[in-house]
């Protein structure tokens, strides 16, 4: 929104009549992460503006989840951000263990710790590989993400029953135990991720094609970043260094010592690498939780809940640091069995917010490169 | 956010606020505020109280009661990074929870996003699917919808049989 | 408790950032051929032991799947009596998030209602995997399957009746132990409840 725009874009070249264009990124675009439509105005190869249009992938959760009970929603919750789905689950029975005061016991909190990392390890190595995909390095750095992303998504299937629609977490604590296989291999993964991305590193950040498309593109100033609400990776990437692990300090994360990753100026460049350092610092939050989780009893996962939950009437806001950004779910209770207000605070739709800023005076191509950069999934956005 | 904070942060919106601006501090600590009061009473919590981060912007449809109400989060952003820096915030986190309740008939709210530009989409959206206006958007209209879609779908009273358009 | 991430962003001379990611990839053409391909540690990961390059040959060969898999609700009959597990509770069907669960309760001669499910269909079509209608039956009967290719040639053939959903137990046995386990000990001492509650033959599976 300011006039005095660091770029200054040319209405008119000498001596050629030219006019802006109109160009449809239409809704089916392979690099758009979902369906998402951007009607741009173009002055040659540069842009004048940006009108961003969603709702291709609109299925009104929120009013679904009015006609079931609170525990017929978590299947619904794990299809808002289809990638990180356990992280999706853990706000809402946040939230309803809020508005109920259900307590939950020490090893359920382990695990959704350890789950949430790892979901945390999943969204970055492939936030990684399809950054590289839209700039054109086809799928080499995506095989080698997906390679890292199998072990996890094993872990996944063991303990939940299902790669990405996990349907895991519980009022209360967690739906099943771990089973036996879980260790040994969780073990394997956190000994061997810092290896892989000590690897990824050295084939990607030094990349020149990959530094003369990201560096300085797409730069976000800190005052607009906290203006226009933005959380998670970009905001850390702008140099505001907020991560709601460490303000509110729910679940574990009060005991658990872990560093933030930020960045200096606030280009793509630097949300890359705010990214692969977060990466670092799940598996030391693995190691840690690992630890205290052997301390605990097995079996006590989850605390005593009626089958159908009906909290008291009033409402409830609770909000985690997922992959994306802050997630949070806001639910209003009448006293009966059904919510009467389901509202999901989608991170990839506060933060999609301020594309236009970003990309006004940058070309056509760097458009894709800064959505990818923002790591949206359509099906948050749009619900 | 609820106690010594709280009951601090009322008496100082009390003095700063014309007189029945702020209508009532339920048990939870929200505070629900006349609407006509809100942009001043959110130009006092980001410049002077430094809630400088609207995290959510909810619309709740009570038919029962004939209202609508519209649901502000806010948070302490640079206080909290504070803490994540290692240093003592000085300061209530929030969350600050303001409320405001419209007549159901006629529902207009003035627009936070002078204050807060986070709310741009998120108040596009309570238009599109509550049918709440709201007064001094830059940009208001239908995100999710269609723009020729006729009703406003997460209202209590809308019957979904009537299928609209192809 | 804040790193400031390092930038590496001058371009290094004769292209070697380039070079250093190409030796990565090439390392990895080599060491892909004496690589040991492991899938779950204490699982059998293929028939016969993978090393080096391969292929996995579908429908021959398939990795194991996890006793908690979910794939499609099937129903358990008992193996020596041949009787179903399932009284028409009304539980799965009331779990179910999408309503797919279709239970009609049996009646016998009299009228009065019986444990026994005279109707019981489920829409394998709509179904969505979550495991809530096997979380919630008490009575061990609905199970998740581990059925991976679940297409059919037409959506009639999605509509699964009775006859169609009921397998025994053993079979659920053999495919996920661990799963069993934990319910075989409830479901059979309730079994002999609900046999007594049946009027004599109802809820016995032909063989």
């Amino acid at each position: 929104m300011s006039e005095e725009a660091a770029v200054h874009v040319p209405m008119e070249i000498e001596d050629l009549g030219t006019e802006p264009i109109t160009l449809n990124v239409g809704p089916q675009h392979p690099s758009t992460h979902g369906v998402f439509r951007m009607k741009l105005q173009l002055q040659g190869e540069t842009i004048v503006s940006l009108e961003p249009i969603l709702g291709y992938l609109h299925r009104c959760q929120e009013k679904l989840a009015e006609g079931r009970n609170y525990l017929q929603s978590i299947p619904y919750t794990d299809r808002l951000d289809y990638v990180c789905s356990m992280t999706n689950n853990h706000p809402y029975v946040m939230a309803v263990e809020k508005l109920a005061g259900i307590e939950v016991p020490r090893r359920a909190e382990c695990i959704r710790v350890v789950m949430d990392e790892l979901t945390r390890l999943l969204n970055h190595a492939l936030f990684v590989g399809f950054l590289l995909n839209d700039m054109g390095a086809w799928l080499t750095p995506v095989q080698y993400a997906l390679r890292e992303r199998e072990k996890i998504l094993d872990l996944f299937e063991m303990a939940s029953g299902s790669r990405m629609m996990c349907n895991y977490m519980r009022f209360g604590g967690v739906a099943h135990d771990l089973p036996e296989e879980f260790m040994p291999l969780l073990t394997k993964v956190v000994e061997e991720f810092p290896a892989f991305v000590d690897e990824y590193e050295r084939m990607l950040t030094t990349n020149e094609v990959l530094l003369a498309r990201c560096k300085n593109v797409g730069i976000l100033p800190p005052d607009r970043a906290v203006a226009y609400g933005v959380t998670g990776p970009v905001l850390r990437a702008s140099t505001v260094a907020y991560d709601v692990r460490k303000v509110e300090r729910y679940s574990l994360y009060g005991e658990l010592d872990f560093y933030v990753p930020v960045g200096t100026i606030g280009d793509v460049y630097d949300r890359y690498l705010v990214r692969v350092y977060e990466m670092r610092q799940s598996v030391r939050i693995l190691e840690q939780v690992m630890k205290l989780l052997a301390e605990t009893q097995p079996g006590d996962i989850q605390s005593k809940v009626p089958k159908t939950v009906k909290p008291p009437a009033g409402d409830a806001y609770a909000r985690i640091e997922s992959p994306k950004g802050e997630l949070g779910f806001y639910l209003v209770s009448d006293g009966s069995e059904k919510p009467y207000r389901w509202r999901v605070r989608a991170p990839s739709f506060v933060n999609l917010t301020p594309l236009e800023e970003m990309c006004r005076g940058h070309k056509v191509a760097d458009v894709i490169v800064i959505f990818g950069s923002i790591d949206v999934t359509m099906a948050e956005v749009d619900r | 956010m609820a106690g010594a904070e709280l009951e601090g942060l009322r008496a100082r919106m009390e003095k700063a606020l014309p007189q029945g601006a702020l209508q009532e501090v339920q048990a939870d600590g929200a505070m629900q505020i006349r609407p006509n009061a809100l942009l001043r009473a959110g130009q006092f919590l980001r410049d002077q109280e430094g809630f400088d981060y609207l995290s959510n912007v909810t619309g709740v449809d009570w038919i029962e009661q004939g209202q609508f109400e519209v649901v502000y989060h806010l948070y302490a952003m640079r206080r909290g990074e504070r803490i994540v820096l290692g240093k003592d915030p000085d300061g209530p986190l929030g969350p600050v929870v303001l409320k405001v309740r419209v007549p159901r008939g006629d529902p207009a709210v003035p627009s936070v996003v002078p204050i807060w530009p986070s709310a741009l989409w998120q108040e596009r959206e309570v238009y599109d699917l509550m049918g709440i206006r709201f007064d001094g958007h830059p940009d208001l209209k239908r995100i999710y919808l269609w723009d020729e879609f006729e009703d406003h779908p997460l209202r209590k009273d809308y019957s979904p049989e009537e299928v609209q358009g192809e | 408790m804040t790193i400031v991430v390092p930038r590496h962003d001058e371009f290094q001379p004769f292209g070697w950032g380039l070079v250093k990611g190409l030796l990565v990839t090439a390392s990895h053409l080599v060491r892909s051929y004496f690589r040991r391909n492991l899938r779950i540690p204490g699982k059998e990961p293929f028939p016969g032991g993978r090393f080096g390059l391969f292929t996995v040959k579908y429908p021959e060969e398939r990795a194991p799947l996890p006793d908690r898999y979910r794939g499609l609700p099937i129903l358990l009959y008992e193996d020596s009596t041949q009787s179903e597990l399932c009284t028409a509770c009304m539980s799965c069907a009331r779990a179910c998030p999408v309503g797919i669960i279709h239970i009609e309760q049996g009646v016998d001669e009299v009228g009065k209602k019986i444990p026994y499910a005279q109707g019981f269909a489920i829409e394998y079509g709509t179904c969505l995997n979550c495991g809530l209608c096997a979380d919630a039956c008490p009575f061990g009967s609905i199970v998740m399957d581990h059925v991976l290719e679940t297409a059919r040639a037409s959506r009639d053939e999605l509509w699964m009746t009775k006859e169609r959903l009921l397998h025994p137990v053993s079979y659920y046995r053999e495919i996920a132990p661990t799963v069993w386990a934990e319910i075989r000990e409830e479901a059979m001492k309730r079994l002999d409840g609900t046999v007594k509650r049946r009027p004599a033959g109802v809820g016995v599976v032909p063989k």
